[in-house]
């Protein structure tokens, strides 16, 4: 085994602040079975490129759902839940920086070019005490560096897109560099057809990473982001967001067992969306920034692995800026987060290890905007507005961390943990999905953070020769001051966002089950999750509880790889999951000669199952230096016609008196694309 | 070029689907339904009861109900009236004043009270042409003057068509053609507009079975009602539409547990607009707004 700082300058680990995460890159039996972390996936990206993908569009964050626990919102959406929480409670790094909305088209694609990436980790509600700012889940996904000895390009072209990537020594052995980018091409066809061509249909995302060796002790690590969509119906509609994001990381190592890193990060999701038909002139504008300074250091020391640091972040937070006609209104806030936190790996003996750690957590809530007393109408009863410099409350909270494995022989080992976590953004969604135009709040002198403890239990097994593993884990969630939209109340509705929210708690528990087959020419896993998901929100199922949009009974999902020879990769997916949750009428009235619904029940209904099957076949050859693949896909190969939607229509002409009407997005997508590399 | 991108939007469009579906509801007893106004062309409640969602037989007007309106002291019963089928007075509202509404059925009671608005006079209204893409879309568009320029005033409306179309023949239509609600924010000081889209060129052209409803056709009389409503009215309105795809109820402002609302307003109406398509003129931006 290599010294714990040989493993930290490696050229590939530079920003990387546990062991576990820099050496594992693979969902390797062996690592699964190492990790000491209960609740932890890690992504491996070359079984990404693998797995059939609608469009062939390669995405991480469509694969992570194939894993235990980790659920679509719906098939368009990028939005995922993990152990019944929902998509904005899941809090996404890139290189550290936070990246919000991380789909293009709506969410159709991740925004994450896999030719730039190295791993991901989805910690799914139990983290070490280093990470905070998702109460469900945090996704830590790492860019890869750029070779330090050779030049490599490569260049791929799909039905929607292309990409090209470039990597290589800047200095031999001294530094490198990664560039990688991807475009759509769909508005290239727009333009050359008289009707469409003027409007706008196109996304893009850029990746570079600089790598630099400053001396044996230290490496600095720069990597950024951007990603956009831009998408508008002639002069009348315009809709455009994005991500982008900076990090610098320092790695110094002070010796054999001690290294620090510190890394500098910002990150700025913004929104737009306008309206300019008749005499309807609209325009709304969103951001969220983040600036964040942190300092972490690893110590390893006999049968303990420290880790200690903290960091401070200065958030900007623009809910919405408006024009409504001849109205310009604009809610913007400012705020101080913190952390400070300890956290220590422990090896008890032969079979026991402990990770346990304590994070503080403060958020600050700046002036320099109005801040408000609300009453239960929603009405403004008291306005305060202090200076910008000033502090308007705080807010300080202690967040244990414990996680312990036993290991009972070489093929068996337990686990259990408990973690509380905390989140400041609060996204509001007026829908069952996330959408990139949702509006977002932080914690203010009356949002209180969301704060969520979950405890999990699990035992793994593994086969002597390692060619089969099997896991099980239970979990159980509780969760505070998760905020929704009054009834009635839309995004739109006031610019005030407090005056349109009400806060509750909610629930959710479940069971995962998984096997691995690692070796042979046949590899893949099946997963499944049993869960419930549950919320409780004044005026909402009167006071009760209720079951969540989100709850799904069943999830199952087979993934199949097949090497067939040097040259052909098959695969296959197939998934299967109880339908969602729906609220369906349990009778109807009229107002005013028009016919209305009315709703007995939150969420006590289910939409018909889904499940879909997904083929891909990857051709690879070598033409003298050039390795050129082709990816053939079929998305949906059955043509099931999943439910999207459910309608419910009066008919008076029908003797049903209502017809319900299922809307489904795909049938059979079949896709194809090719890449070259040098 | 333009080859690959119909068959790229054909591929993705083909690919969608729609379909009826078996669907088992949990039905539960009949509620209480009660819409009740007080505006200045009268007093009207109706009261129904609320029906299973396979049935496609509209209710009549509960019977036996006490029901009274009162303000300032004053209150006036409402009896039940057949021409109309509900509960039914004269009595016109005085804009500025709060009324209170009380029903009595069935062992239970019921009450609400609403702020009466001035009204809001009507300045012109007619259909226009608006060039979308490549087709023109038919629109209709309002213009009001706002009773309370200074303050966010919330008004309802309701457009209505009677045709003698051969497509309606011994059809009831009882629904709006549209209705909605609107907010005066960020309007031009003094004044409120409703700009609705009607249906498209094409598809008033294609004239599909299912579109009917939307398109107008030559020789239909068209009117509009603009009602001043206070701030609870408009809430009901718009939570009953928004909560009806969400699977949301209204909040209502009736307390007693039914369903419903209690409006005090001042309608105003529009001349009537005999509809020919021949004669529409295509959209310009009003002076007003440039």
């Amino acid at each position: 085994m290599l010294p714990l700082t040989a493993l930290a300058q490696h050229s590939d680990v530079a920003r990387e602040d546990t062991l576990q995460e820099v050496t594992i890159t693979s969902r390797s039996a062996q690592k699964r079975m190492e990790e000491l972390q209960i609740g932890v996936e890690k992504v491996d990206i070359t079984t990404l490129a693998k797995v059939p993908s609608l469009f062939g569009e390669k995405d991480i964050i469509k694969s992570i759902q194939l894993l235990p626990g980790v659920k679509s919102e719906n098939e368009v959406s990028g939005g995922y839940q993990v152990r019944g929480g929902k998509a904005a409670q899941n809090l996404i790094l890139l290189d550290g920086a936070t990246v919000y909305n991380a789909g293009h088209l709506m969410g159709l694609f991740s925004t994450f070019n896999d030719d730039a990436l190295m791993s991901g980790s989805l910690y799914k509600g139990l983290v070490p005490a280093q990470l905070g700012g998702g109460t469900a889940s945090v996704f830590d996904i790492s860019t890869r560096s750029g070779s330090l000895h050779d030049y490599h390009f490569g260049g791929s072209i799909g039905l929607l897109s292309a990409k090209v990537v470039a990597e290589g020594p800047i200095q031999q052995d001294r530094s490198s560099f990664l560039v990688a980018g991807r475009r759509s091409y769909l508005d290239l066809f727009l333009k050359a057809s008289e009707k469409y061509r003027d409007n706008t249909l196109h996304f893009y995302d850029a990746n570079v990473r600089l790598n630099f060796r400053l001396s044996q002790k230290d490496i600095l690590a720069l990597s950024f982001f951007a990603g956009r969509d831009n998408m508008g119906l002639t002069d009348m509609m315009n809709m455009e967001w994005g991500n982008m994001t900076a990090t610098a990381n320092w790695l110094h190592t002070f010796g054999e067992s001690h290294y620090a890193n510190t890394k500098m990060l910002y990150s700025d999701f913004t929104s737009d969306v306008g309206i300019d038909m008749l005499n309807v002139y609209y325009t709304m504008k969103g951001y969220i920034r983040h600036a964040t300074l942190q300092h972490q250091q690893t110590w390893q020391t006999g049968a303990h692995r420290m880790n200690y640091g903290l960091e401070a972040t200065y958030l900007q937070l623009q809910s919405a800026e408006w024009d409504i006609n001849m109205l310009h209104q604009r809610e913007k806030r400012n705020a101080l987060t913190g952390a400070l936190w300890l956290g220590d790996e422990w090896r008890m003996g032969r079979s026991v290890e402990l990770s346990a750690g304590l994070r503080f957590h403060l958020f600050s809530v700046l002036g320099g905007a109005p801040y408000y007393q609300i009453d239960g109408n929603g009405n403004i009863t008291e306005t305060t507005e202090e200076g910008s410099g000033h502090i308007v409350k705080t807010y300080a909270d202690l967040e244990p961390r414990v996680s312990a494995k036993i290991t009972l022989n070489r093929q068996h080992s337990l686990k259990v943990g408990y973690s509380r976590t905390s989140q400041d953004i609060h996204a509001i969604s007026g829908m069952s999905m996330s959408m990139p135009f949702d509006r977002y709040t932080m914690t203010s002198n009356i949002i209180k953070p969301e704060q969520a403890d979950q405890v999990a239990a699990g035992w793994f097994y593994i086969t002597p020769g390692g060619d089969y593993d099997l896991s099980a884990e239970g979990y159980y969630k509780n969760i505070r001051n998760v905020y929704d939209y009054r009834d009635g109340k839309a995004f739109y509705s006031e610019i005030e966002i407090e005056r349109l929210i009400l806060g509750g708690k909610g629930r959710a528990y479940g069971m995962e089950l998984c096997a691995h087959k690692n070796k042979g020419p046949l590899t893949g896993w099946i997963s499944y999750t049993l869960s419930w998901s549950e919320n409780k929100i004044e005026g909402i199922n009167g006071g009760e509880w209720y079951t969540a949009s989100n709850d799904r009974r069943h999830d199952l999902a087979v993934v199949g790889m097949y090497h067939l020879s040097p040259a052909w990769e098959l695969a296959a997916t197939w998934r299967y999951n109880t339908g969602q949750a729906l609220t369906a009428p349990s009778s109807k009235y009229d107002i005013d000669g028009t016919t209305f619904y009315y709703y007995n029940e939150r969420n006590g209904y289910r939409a018909p199952a889904y499940h879909r099957l997904d083929l891909s076949a990857t051709y690879t050859r070598k033409v003298q230096k050039a390795t050129q693949i082709w990816s053939f896909g079929i998305y949906n190969a059955y043509c099931r016609y999943n439910p999207f939607t459910i309608r419910f229509k009066n008919d008076d002409k029908n003797p049903t008196g209502t017809i319900v009407e299922q809307t489904s997005l795909f049938g059979i997508v079949p896709s194809v694309s090719f890449t070259i590399k040098y | 070029m333009r080859k690959i991108l119909y068959i790229i939007l054909s591929v993705v469009a083909l690919t969608s689907c729609k379909k009826e579906i078996d669907f088992d509801f949990n039905e539960i007893e009949p509620l209480v339904v009660i819409e009740g106004r007080v505006t200045n062309e009268g007093s009207k409640v109706r009261i129904t009861p609320s029906r299973s969602v396979t049935d496609s037989i509209h209710p009549r007007c509960l019977q036996g109900a006490t029901v009274t309106v009162s303000a300032e002291g004053n209150t006036i019963i409402l009896p039940y009236d057949e021409a109309s089928d509900s509960y039914y007075s004269p009595f016109s509202g005085v804009a500025g004043t709060t009324y209170q509404l009380s029903v009595d059925y069935d062992g239970h009671h019921y009450e609400a009270s609403a702020l009466m608005t001035e009204p809001a006079p009507i300045i012109s209204a007619d259909f226009y042409w608006m060039t979308m893409l490549d087709e023109r879309m038919l629109v209709y568009e309002l213009w009001a003057l706002d009773p309370y320029p200074s303050q966010r005033n919330q008004y309802w409306y309701r457009i209505d068509r009677i045709t003698h179309h051969p497509h309606f023949e011994g059809k009831r239509m009882t629904e709006p053609y549209r209705w909605g609600i609107l907010d005066d924010r960020g309007c031009p000081p003094g004044y409120v507009f409703l700009d609705m889209m009607s249906a498209s060129e094409k598809t008033m052209d294609k004239d599909e079975e299912d579109r009917w409803k939307s398109i107008l056709y030559d020789g239909d009389s068209i009117t509009c009602q603009l009602m001043t409503i206070d701030r609870p009215v408009y809430d009901y309105f718009s939570s009953l539409r928004a909560g009806q795809s969400g699977g949301a109820n209204p909040r209502t402002n009736i307390s007693g547990g039914c369903l419903g609302y209690f409006a005090a307003g001042s309608i105003t109406r529009t001349d009537t607009i005999v509809f020919s398509r021949s004669d529409v003129k295509s959209w310009e931006k009003p002076e007003i707004l440039n």
